[in-house]
C-alpha cells in the first residue's frame, strides 16, 4: 500500500510540474479515442475518416476546452447523418440544439460525457459507467447520460436505416427515414430501460457516497453495481425484453473495479498546476514560473539512520 | 529594484486572472440581482428554443395523423394545452436558473474577496514606492511633497 501511495504521490508531482505538457498530451489521445469511436460508429462521410483531418482535428482539441471537443463530436455526428439522408441530420441536429439549449447552458463541462457513453458501448463497460459517474459527476450526470444512451441507439438506428435505404427504390424514402428512426428510438425498450437504469444507479451511488459514514465509497460502489444488476433483471422481467444479464453482472465487476482504481488515484487530478505567467508594473516585465509546493513523497527522502552501537 | 512582496503578490493575482478568475471577475461586475435576472432572460430564451424544436420534431413525427384529421382538430384546445405546457417548462426552467445562477454568484464572492483585498495591498505597495521615489513621506493614504 505504502508503494502505491508513493507512486500516486509522484504521479501527482510529476503531473503538477509538467501540467502544460500532459494536460495537452491526455486531450489529443482523448480526442483521436473519440473521433476514431464516432467514425467506427457512424463512419459515413469518407471525408471524415481522413486521417490527417482526424490528426489536426485532435491537435486542435488539445488546445482548446472539452466543450469545444464535443461541439467538434457534435458536428462530425451531424455531417455523418446528413450523408445518409438530410432529413436525418436535421433530426440529429435539433436532438443536439435541443441538449445544448435544454441543458448544456447549465453545465457544460458534462457534455462530454453524451460522447464516453457510445464509447465505453464500444468499449463493453457500459455498465461500469453510471457506477463511475455517479461519484465523479453527482446527478448532473443523468441526462447527459441519457442522451448518450439515446446518441448510441441512433447509431445503431442509422446503420439499419442504411441497409433498408440501400434495399428499397422507393422515392419517399427521405420522409421514411426520419420516420424510421423516430419509431425505432421512441419504441426501444431496452433504451428506456438503460436510461432509467443509469438513472437510478447514478443517484444512488452519489447519494451514498456522500454519506459520512466510513469507507462510504466503497458501499456506494457495491450499491450501485448491485443496483445495475437488479434493476436490469427487474426491467427484463416487466418490459419483457432480453438483456444479456451475464455481460451486465461483468460490466458491474469491472465498473466497481474500475470505479475503486479512479478512487485512489483520484488525488492525482487535484493537483496545483504550475503556471507559467507574464505580468508588467511601471518598471519591468515579470516573466513568472509559479511551481506549487508539495509534499515529499517517501521514497525520496533520504533518511540517514545512526546508530549508537557504530560509536561504542 | 524588483520587490519579492510585490511580484508574490502579483503572482498571486495573475494565477486567479488565469483560472477562475476568467469566470468569476465578469460575474461580479453585475449586482448579484441583475446577474440573476440576464441569466434568467437567457434561459428562458433557450428553454423556449428547447421547446419549439421538440414541438416541431412531434408534429413532423406525427404528420400522417395531422394531415389525416387536419378539419377535426380543435385548435383552440391544441394551442391552450401547447400554452399550458409551455408556461409549466419555462416555469422549471425559470425556478433552475434562479436557484443555480445565485448559487453561483455567491459561490464566486469568497475568491474575488480575495482577489480585491491583494489588488488592495499590491496598491498600497505602489503608493508606497510611489512615495519613496519622490522623496516625499507618506502618512496612511496621503503624500506629503518634501
Amino acid at each position: 500500500m505504502a508503494i502505491l501511495l508513493t507512486c500516486r504521490d509522484n504521479l501527482k508531482a510529476f503531473f503538477s510540474r509538467y501540467d502544460y505538457i500532459v494536460t495537452p498530451v491526455l486531450k489529443f489521445l482523448l480526442a483521436v479515442v473519440l473521433f476514431f469511436s464516432l467514425n467506427s460508429q457512424f463512419g459515413y462521410m469518407p471525408l471524415l475518416k481522413n486521417g490527417l483531418l482526424l490528426f489536426l482535428l485532435s491537435c486542435l482539441c488539445a488546445f482548446v476546452p472539452l466543450e469545444i471537443m464535443t461541439g467538434i463530436g457534435g458536428v462530425m455526428i451531424v455531417l455523418h447523418s446528413v450523408k445518409v439522408s438530410l432529413d436525418v441530420g436535421l433530426v440529429a441536429l435539433a436532438v443536439i440544439l435541443v441538449f445544448y439549449c435544454g441543458y448544456m447552458r447549465f453545465s457544460p463541462k458534462t457534455g462530454m460525457i453524451v460522447l464516453l457513453v457510445p464509447l465505453c458501448y464500444s468499449c463493453h463497460i457500459m455498465c461500469a459507467l453510471p457506477i463511475m459517474l455517479g461519484f465523479l459527476v453527482g446527478p448532473a450526470a443523468i441526462i447527459p447520460a441519457a442522451f448518450g444512451v439515446i446518441l448510441y441507439y441512433y447509431g445503431n438506428g442509422l446503420g439499419e436505416l442504411v441497409n433498408v435505404l440501400a434495399a428499397s427504390t422507393d422515392e419517399e424514402d427521405s420522409v421514411a427515414g426520419y420516420q424510421y428512426i423516430m419509431d425505432l428510438l421512441l419504441h426501444n425498450k431496452v433504451m428506456l430501460l438503460t436510461i432509467v437504469v443509469f438513472a437510478c444507479v447514478i443517484l444512488v451511488t452519489y447519494a451514498i457516497y456522500r454519506m459520512s459514514f466510513g469507507n462510504s465509497w466503497i458501499v456506494a460502489f457495491f450499491t450501485g453495481g448491485f443496483l445495475n444488476v437488479v434493476l436490469f433483471l427487474v426491467g427484463s422481467v416487466t418490459l419483457k425484453i432480453d438483456v444479456e444479464i451475464g455481460s451486465i453482472l461483468i460490466g458491474s465487476l469491472v465498473g466497481i473495479f474500475i470505479a475503486v482504481v479512479i478512487q485512489f488515484g483520484k488525488g492525482i487530478v487535484d493537483y496545483q498546476k504550475a503556471e507559467l505567467l507574464q505580468f508588467e508594473d511601471d518598471d519591468y516585465y515579470y516573466y513568472v514560473k509559479a511551481i506549487p509546493k508539495l509534499s515529499v513523497a517517501e521514497s525520496n527522502k533520504n533518511v540517514k539512520h545512526i546508530n549508537s552501537k557504530m560509536h561504542n | 529594484m524588483v520587490r519579492e512582496e510585490k511580484v508574490k503578490l502579483m503572482s498571486k493575482i495573475a494565477i486567479y486572472e488565469k483560472r477562475d478568475g476568467k469566470r468569476e471577475i465578469p460575474i461580479n461586475n453585475f449586482y448579484k440581482g441583475d446577474y440573476v435576472r440576464i441569466n434568467v432572460l437567457k434561459t428562458i430564451v433557450a428553454a423556449t428554443i428547447t421547446y419549439v424544436l421538440i414541438v416541431i420534431m412531434t408534429a413532423i413525427y406525427k404528420m400522417d395523423y395531422i394531415l389525416a384529421n387536419i378539419l377535426k382538430v380543435d385548435y383552440k384546445k391544441l394551442v391552450f394545452v401547447l400554452l399550458v405546457i409551455y408556461g409549466i417548462w419555462i416555469f422549471v426552467y425559470w425556478l433552475i436558473a434562479r436557484i443555480l445562477y445565485a448559487k453561483r454568484y455567491e459561490n464566486s464572492r469568497s475568491n474575488i474577496i480575495i482577489y480585491n483585498h491583494n489588488l488592495k495591498k499590491l496598491q498600497e505597495a505602489a503608493q508606497k514606492d510611489a512615495v519613496k521615489t519622490k522623496g516625499g513621506v507618506g502618512t496612511g493614504g496621503d503624500f506629503i511633497d518634501l
